[in-house]
């Protein structure tokens, strides 16, 4: 599934219209929607924040223990998951604003994985292949947390059950004009490759079409925003790169990340 | 304790109303205000330590309400609470003269902290 942003090179721009296109439309609806669900978010702080003041207030009122009690607690969780949907949404609509340089590719990934290793279950393990040293492309160090970990915690979430191992691999990868090496066509030019690959659940074609969408999220229930992929889309889309996945039912899923190279 | 007077200024009355409750049952006396404009017309009459500024108001926004207090406040201790913090950047609250800021929807028990914090520390200056 092709996503992608600026192009490196322009040697291709007769092949390339039509996807040129496609992307140019994507990103425009990706930015409408991020305006207006940042409007939305700023707003619904404020409401948040009567809500949960008031929660707080009456709680304490209520005898500790209480059955009253116990159903403000869950209705202040249901708050914070609420506020926490907030920061997701913001974060994501707040993207295009963020500066971006060269940065070295290898130390953020490095360092995203650090703070993640210790939040997954133990039966999940990280195998990491880095085989660029001090590769750069242009981007916000956030950003590329925000891939790292948001690939990351999908690929743990779909091992969760049965554990597993997470692969991620570092590369360059030089593309040339008949390059046949994915789903789609990216321009030619360098590219850094960054692939988190999970031995999960996999999903089927029909999932595969709406992950990218925001709120779309394969959980029936628990604390997920379903922003995490459209935020990964938006990144990779900023920086003028492009996201690939493969999955495959019972066996599991590999997102590729093409950034240019600078 | 002295009389521990608290100024909130806000433009949605179910937040400063919310605000008023909650800082009223932990022992402080609020006034509230709708405006900058209104907020700084209670300042000239009345003398309030403790601040806490919405920062999205309708015309004269909270920064510019923080660095109007300033030029004639350098004591006070003025809290910026927004639920825009997408909009504005903790350093350019600083620049303007805040000492601290709370992203809305922020816990009252942080604000409570804040508040006591904020009082003890005047308290010790005019010692």
């Amino acid at each position: 599934m092709p996503m992608g942003g600026d192009r490196p090179d322009d040697t291709a721009k007769k092949t390339m219209e039509k996807g040129v296109d496609t992307r140019a439309h994507r990103a425009s609806k990706l930015r409408a929607i991020s305006s207006f669900a940042g409007g939305i978010a700023n707003d619904f702080n404020e409401i948040l924040a009567v809500i949960m003041g008031y929660i707080e207030l009456t709680r304490l009122d209520m005898p500790v223990n209480s059955a009253s009690r116990k159903n403000l607690d869950s209705a202040m969780n249901a708050v914070e998951r609420a506020k926490d949907l907030v920061v997701d949404i913001l974060s994501y609509s707040r993207q295009h604003e963020l500066k971006r340089t060269p940065i070295k590719i290898r130390e953020i990934v490095e360092k995203s994985l650090t703070g993640l290793k210790s939040s997954l279950p133990s039966k999940i393990r990280i195998n990491e292949h880095f085989e660029c040293g001090d590769c750069k492309v242009k981007a916000n160090p956030s950003q590329i947390r925000q891939i790292v970990i948001n690939l990351c915690t999908n690929a743990g979430q779909a091992m969760i059950d049965k554990g597993g191992v997470i692969d991620i691999t570092l590369d360059r990868l030089s593309v040339g004009e008949e390059s046949r090496d994915f789903s789609f066509d990216p321009l030619p030019g360098n590219y850094i490759v960054l692939k988190v690959g999970d031995t999960g659940h996999g999903m089927d074609p029909e999932t595969i079409g709406k992950i990218f969408d925001p709120y779309f999220s394969t959980l029936e229930a628990g604390p997920c925003s379903g922003m995490g992929l459209a935020m990964v889309d938006g990144i990779v889309e900023l920086c003028g790169g492009y996201v690939d996945v493969e999955s495959i039912p019972g066996k599991g899923t590999t997102f590729t990340i093409l950034l240019p190279e600078v | 304790m002295a009389d521990r007077r608290l100024l909130i200024v806000d433009d949605d009355e179910m937040i400063t109303d919310m605000f008023r409750k909650g800082f009223t049952r932990a022992g402080y006396t609020v006034r509230r205000a709708a405006s900058a404009e209104e907020a700084l017309a209670i300042l000239d009459k009345e003398s309030y330590q403790v601040i806490f500024l919405d920062l999205k108001l309708p015309a004269m926004d909270g920064l510019e309400l923080c660095r109007r207090i300033r030029k004639k406040n350098f004591v006070a201790i003025i809290f910026a609470v927004t639920g825009y913090a997408s909009q504005y950047e903790f350093d350019e609250c600083r620049k303007a003269g805040f000492d601290d800021y709370f992203t809305k929807p922020v816990d009252l028990k942080v604000l409570y902290r804040a508040a006591l914090d904020a009082f003890d520390k005047i308290e010790r200056w005019n010692k």
